[in-house]
């Protein structure tokens, strides 16, 4: 039970990040990254292969995070007329061409055979048996400084700037601010998130392999972030532990209720999901979390 | 100081907004823009402001030839807007709407944020006391803290005129300032206004309240059908024929 629990409780670090990655760019940002997983696949495997040929991991995930950062600044300056709809379309087809040329490139990527033996960081730091747990603290730790990283920027100038881009981008150049340059920061650092949260994937299973990554872990995030209120980071963590915790632990039905079959379960599960999502927004429809304000503003109109 | 030389506007679906009209807004005077709904003084005011990209002529700013330049290069020289619908920042508080119109903010860069911490937050402090001067002089400063979306119309106008000087501009184009704005706030704005040119600043001013046009406009152009119908002094150019032609046959 405990390992079950230590392997949830990875799972659910590493999709915080993910969600935290997407309450930046569309929560604040307003920029709606369907292309998700791609970012996070492309993270997972660039931490991976370079693993595999030797480099040291944290290196490997420094790579990954700088990589994907940079690709996804890229991939903002692509789309940089175009509105919010179809910057949707753009990044999924971004993600699935990434997809298909990690797939089929197999003298780079080995195809659809995966990637095995990757080296987690620090592994011969632990222990015997605590391996588990040692990589545990690892990605919690990674939350930490990510968390704490985007309520300061969320509190920041920077990120009133952000929020305001999403709101009226027109008011934004009127102000004679760039909006472009503020959604490609915006996506470099979401992207550099991403990169942080494939590689700890990649380190986590130690293999890797295509069929691991699709359009439903960005179905996830954004599922995390629109439970969580678009914007706040405290109410992704939270709603990220839940999905995952409702997800995972309603594995154990099949043993109490009767005539419940694993595979009918599963479709269960989602469908379940599904309808809870759907009366959240009919309830709730801004979710449960509340955005940050930038500090100083907040801090004087309260002793007003 | 902004001038636009016989510049026309087509909309997408051939309706023309503009046929070639110019106008010319002085140097530290308020220049106003009158004529039925539709005349194109809402097009001229995007044009002006580098929003709106005209088909034909040019808009000089300072001298210089800035057609080609967006509004993003024109507000840094000194270019501020108001909305006729206005346009609030409706998540943000509103005194975020005011702050995130300072220019040059170090906090809004990443490097700055982690290398810069003491000199980010003077400057949001200084950015504050501003703020808070403007808003304290439109009785918007008690709402400091609500949700800009949820302002009354009339508060959103003054609201969006707060955020177009903190920009500390040398031109402000005004557009339907007064619409939605009670009278006693509207007197506020006409004072507001006649300070700020005292100070030097320039202003252009799409209004349909006549005793706001006529207390604060040096010079009036009147538009209608995208022309510039007529010019001159406010009660010269009420007075002409054609005007009162264009106002009552866009009624009738």
């Amino acid at each position: 039970m405990t390992a079950y629990l230590i392997a949830t409780l990875t799972v659910v670090a590493i999709a915080a990040l993910v969600g935290l990655a997407l309450n930046l760019q569309w929560g604040m940002g307003g920029l709606v990254n369907f292309g998700l997983f791609g970012f996070y696949m492309l993270g997972a495997y660039i931490a991976g292969l370079l693993t595999v040929q030797g480099a040291p991991p944290l290196v490997a995930l420094a790579v990954a995070m700088i990589g994907v950062a940079a690709l996804s600044a890229v991939s903002a300056l692509i789309s940089v007329r175009l509105s919010e709809d179809y910057l949707a379309i753009v990044t999924l087809g971004f993600a699935e061409c990434l997809r298909l040329v990690i797939s089929y490139e197999g003298w780079l990527t080995r195809g659809m055979l995966g990637v095995t033996g990757i080296e987690r960081p620090f592994q011969n730091l632990w222990p015997r048996g605590f391996a588990d747990i040692g990589f545990l603290a690892i990605a919690l730790f990674a939350v930490l400084i990510v968390y704490a990283t985007l309520q300061g920027l969320a509190r920041s100038p920077f990120g009133r700037l952000v929020r305001a881009t999403r709101d009226d981008p027109g008011v934004v150049e009127a102000l004679g601010k760039s909006v472009l340059n503020v959604r490609v920061r915006v996506f470099a650092v979401g992207g550099a998130i991403l990169g942080l949260a494939g590689g700890l994937h990649a380190f986590y299973y130690t293999y890797i392999d295509p069929t691991q990554f699709g359009p439903i872990i960005t179905a996830y995030a954004f599922m995390a972030v629109v439970v969580g209120g678009r914007g706040s980071n405290r109410g992704v963590l939270v709603s990220a532990f839940t999905l995952i915790f409702l997800l995972e632990g309603s594995r154990f039905l099949v043993d109490y209720v009767h005539g419940l079959g694993a595979s009918e379960l599963a479709a269960i599960r989602l469908f379940i999901v599904g309808v809870g999502l759907v009366v959240l927004l009919i309830f709730k429809p801004d979710g449960f979390g509340r955005e940050p304000r930038s500090t100083l503003a907040a801090k004087s109109s309260s002793s007003l | 100081m902004l001038e636009a030389n016989d510049v026309s506007v087509i909309y997408e679906g051939g309706f023309t907004a503009l046929a070639g009209a110019s106008v010319k807004l002085a140097s530290g005077a308020v220049t106003g823009l009158i004529g039925p709904n539709g005349a194109g003084k809402s097009t001229l005011f995007g044009v002006l402001a580098g929003a709106v990209r005209p088909a034909k002529g040019e808009v000089r700013l300072a001298g210089e030839a800035v057609t080609h330049h967006g509004p993003v290069w024109r507000a840094r020289r000194g270019l501020a807007r108001t909305f006729q619908l206005s346009r609030e920042l409706a998540s943000l508080s509103v005194v975020e709407n005011v702050l995130v119109a300072k220019p040059q903010m170090r906090g809004e860069r990443l490097m700055s944020l982690l290398l810069a911490r003491r000199a980010v937050w003077q400057e949001e402090e200084a950015g504050l006391d501003k703020a808070r001067a403007l808003l304290q002089r439109v009785d918007l400063w008690k709402l400091a803290d609500a949700p800009a979306g949820t302002l009354s119309g009339g508060q959103k106008k003054l609201l969006e005129i707060c955020r177009a000087l903190m920009l500390d501009p040398r031109i402000v184009l005004m557009d339907e300032p007064s619409a939605g704005v009670n009278p006693t706030r509207i007197s506020e704005i006409v004072e507001f206004v006649q300070a700020l040119r005292q100070e030097g600043t320039t202003f252009g001013l799409v209004e349909h309240n006549m005793g706001m046009v006529r207390a604060l406009c040096d010079h009036v152009y009147v538009l209608a059908e995208g022309r510039v119908l007529t010019q001159g002094r406010f009660d010269d150019v009420i007075t002409d024929e054609q005007v009162a032609s264009a106002y009552l046959g866009a009624q009738a």
